[in-house]
């Protein structure tokens, strides 16, 4: 087994971390939403076409390589880094899967960062698979119509085209499903911004609401039967790349109490040389070791919903620690918001709460686990 | 061991109080990081300003179970309201009920317990004295009948809302933490500058400022108890202090345990029926009354005037590590809604971290665990 990285993922990493120290390192608390100029900069340095194929713009690297983009940047900024996987990631993905070829050719736009998009799948009374999706679709000739509500899109306001899942009116099971590319400008088309979150404010997490939207049949996503595998395809993405998010989260954590703790004099000595110190260090060095082993193999197999799983849940759980130990070293001044630590604290449930929490993600674990017995 | 009849009654009492003229404000007080004044206001009409000192002084003489009882419900209606009537209570008005002599009690007791002049306030930590309390760099030179004070102290809670402070300074040139003395300062004496409010994770409409001082001149009647008590002074002090923040961090985890029970009832109904979530609703039930019975024997230790400095740390100590827990069990439970403010999870979530580090961290907390188990310093 080899655990290093490629020469080319490499550079990516070399790249993205000079990027994120000059560019969004030194973030501070007051902003909703980024600066255009920033955001062209990332268009322009090709991270939203990550793996993309070259025929469609995008750079043509291996699925490791947008989960090493990601973990990078959720180093300093965990909202960033969700709306570059959430466009790079599952949208993309899915349209280059499943799509049509017009569908496709919209993935250029995205992969050059020109436009942004994001998933629509869950609901307010659906969180997980299991439950059943109210928003439906229903065939008017040879259009679709669409109704119901989707709750917790990220970046909803910012972005231009929306992956969004129906239940398909009149089915016999619950889990007919079918996948529809939305433009911003439909008609029918309303979203009201969640009132403030606990932290990754420039998210603009969203409910998307559909009031007799009328779509062409273009719109559909790869066939009516390929539903399931569409939102079993996005799932995988998104929990694998939330995942690399709070890898990225633990280790920005990681580095900032290794910092402070080598600065922070309390009785005669940097508080780095005591042993309740150092133990607290090692414990996030050694589980951000292992999850990223793990975080590094869900993303290489692409597509593999247990591994997806097991990677979010792990990965969650270790950013969860990590936060919660370095702000614990950073004693009074981690509560202040003009510490790095102290926003990172905050954005770390960004991940652990969103698409399925830990129980869903056991209850999914388990499946594929007793299924293989 | 159960509570008294009287108790009992003020728990209920406590209850309605805070669930009518607290929670209703507490999401727009975190919002709009304003002290609450109003809310404080009522508080005060309530005699809630002077739980800890006695009746004579103008205080509501309550025993320390009742007091922790209070934290515990304002905590759970509204963190930042919790915190500013414990510290208050317990570093402001408490050291003068302790160590202030009769005319400084006159002077202060009974309008700092009615706070109809503002609130009170302890200065102890500063920018290289936090863990290290006894690394105080603030100095005070006797001049004639007079103290010269020197220096600066930060994350100073209801500093900009005080009518006056208690603050140590180092008095005498002893190396390590003798030679610190206590003083009471008033607001408006010349000199002593509060500073802008820190901007916090949590507890936002609680007032929390650095104080400088330049050349302040306090006269000699300001001094509290003894030159060079200091020390011990806010180490008596702090034992007290640990029992309001622990319960502090119980009613913030029973307030995050309460909001998710009732998601749960009134939205997501099938989550009843999850193994998952029953077992972690049991857990968390378990943990916050084991966080609820620390407290009160640490409060009733106290109440018998027997030594509970231990016991506090422990109560502290777990209550606060558990309500962080708590929170953040309620939020997975509860999923991406929990992330908006539109519950008061992720405002609770917020406000708990504080409990792990204000008035001796986690770890100083074990360190005196510790050193009790072992009997022998351990530093």
């Amino acid at each position: 087994m080899d655990f290093s990285l490629s020469e080319e993922q490499q550079m990516l990493v070399d790249s993205t971390r000079i990027f994120v120290r000059e560019k969004l390192a030194n973030r501070t608390e007051s902003f909703n939403s980024y600066d255009p100029a920033l955001l062209n900069e990332i268009a322009n340095l090709g991270y939203c076409g990550v793996t993309t194929p070259v025929e469609y713009n995008g750079a043509g690297f291996d699925s490791l390589c947008l989960a090493l983009v990601v973990e990078e940047i959720a180093k300093v900024d965990p909202a960033m880094a969700a709306r570059i996987a959430e466009t790079a990631g599952p949208v993309q993905h899915a349209l280059i899967t499943f799509g049509s070829e017009q569908q496709k050719l919209i993935t250029e736009n995205l992969a050059a960062g020109t436009k942004w998009g994001t998933v629509a799948l869950w609901e307010p009374e659906m969180n997980q698979l299991t439950e059943k999706m109210c928003t439906i679709a229903k065939k008017s000739g040879d259009s679709w119509v669409l109704n119901g509500t989707k709750s917790h899109v990220i970046n909803a306001p910012n972005a231009d085209v929306y992956l969004v899942v129906a239940a398909i009116d009149n089915s016999d099971s619950d889990d007919s499903w079918i996948a529809f590319l939305i433009d911003k400008n439909q008609s029918g088309l309303h979203f009201n911004q969640v009132t403030a979150t606990a932290g990754t404010q420039p998210l603009s997490i969203s409910h998307l609401e559909f009031e007799n939207c009328k779509l062409p049949k273009n719109s559909v996503i790869g066939t009516v039967e390929l539903g399931k595998q569409i939102v079993k395809s996005i799932i995988a993405d998104t929990h694998m790349l939330l995942a690399a998010n709070a890898l990225g989260v633990a280790e920005g954590a990681l580095e900032l109490a290794e910092e402070y703790a080598s600065v922070r004099v309390q009785f005669g000595k940097a508080i780095v040389s005591f042993e309740a110190i150092r133990g607290m260090l090692a414990d996030m060095a050694a589980h951000i070791e292992a999850v990223r082993l793990l975080v590094y193999r869900a993303a290489e197999k692409r597509g593999d919903g247990k591994l997806s799983a097991m990677a979010k849940l792990v990965a969650c759980n270790t950013a969860s620690l990590c936060v919660h130990k370095s702000n614990q070293i950073h004693g009074g001044y981690g509560y202040m918001r003009d510490y790095a630590i102290e926003f990172l604290y905050r954005d770390q449930l960004f991940s652990e709460l969103f698409w399925n929490n830990p129980n869903q993600l056991r209850s999914e674990i388990a499946d594929a686990v007793t299924q293989n017995s | 061991m159960e509570l008294t009849d009287k108790q009992t009654q003020f728990q209920q009492e406590m209850r309605e109080f805070c669930e009518q003229e607290i929670e209703p404000n507490a999401a727009q007080i975190d919002r709009d990081g304003e002290f609450p004044a109003d809310v404080i206001n009522k508080v005060a009409d309530r005699g809630l300003l002077g739980m800890v000192a006695p009746k004579e002084w103008g205080g509501l003489g309550l025993d320390t179970v009742s007091y922790a009882i209070a934290v515990e419900e304002i905590s759970r209606a509204c963190g930042s309201t919790g915190i500013t009537v414990a510290a208050h209570n317990s570093l402001g008005v408490m050291p003068m009920v302790l160590f202030a002599n009769d005319k400084q009690k006159n002077e202060y007791l009974a309008l700092l317990c009615s706070g109809k002049d503002g609130l009170c306030s302890f200065g102890l930590t500063e920018p290289d004295a936090g863990s290290d309390a006894g690394a105080t760099k603030t100095t005070g030179v006797r001049d004639g009948d007079d103290w010269i004070i020197n220096g600066g102290k930060c994350f100073i809670t209801n500093a900009g809302v005080c009518k006056a402070l208690v603050i140590t300074a180092k008095t005498q040139k002893i190396q390590g933490s003798r030679g610190i003395s206590s003083f009471i300062i008033d607001r408006d004496t010349p000199g002593f500058v509060i500073g802008k409010k820190e901007n916090k994770m949590g507890l936002r409409g609680s007032d929390t400022r650095e104080l400088s001082f330049e050349n302040v001149r306090l006269p000699a009647t300001k001094m509290l108890g003894n030159e060079g008590e200091g020390f011990k002074q806010f180490m008596i002090i702090l034992d007290g202090g640990r029992i309001s923040i622990g319960a502090m961090a119980l009613g913030l985890a029973q307030g995050a345990y309460d909001s998710c029970l009732k998601y749960i009832r009134e939205n997501r109904k099938s989550l009843i029926n999850s193994q998952a979530v029953q077992f972690q609703l049991a857990d968390m039930h378990v943990k916050i009354q084991c966080a609820r019975h620390l407290i009160l024997h640490a409060s009733r230790l106290e109440d018998a005037n027997q030594t509970f400095s231990v016991e506090s740390a422990m109560a502290k100590l777990y209550a606060s590590e558990i309500g962080t827990e708590v929170a953040r069990t309620a939020m997975q439970i509860v999923g991406p809604d929990a992330y908006s403010s539109e519950l008061p999870l992720e405002r609770i979530y917020r406000d708990v971290r504080l409990c792990e580090v204000g008035e001796g961290t986690s770890e100083i907390q074990r360190l005196v665990i510790a050193r009790d188990i072992i009997k022998c310093d351990l530093s």
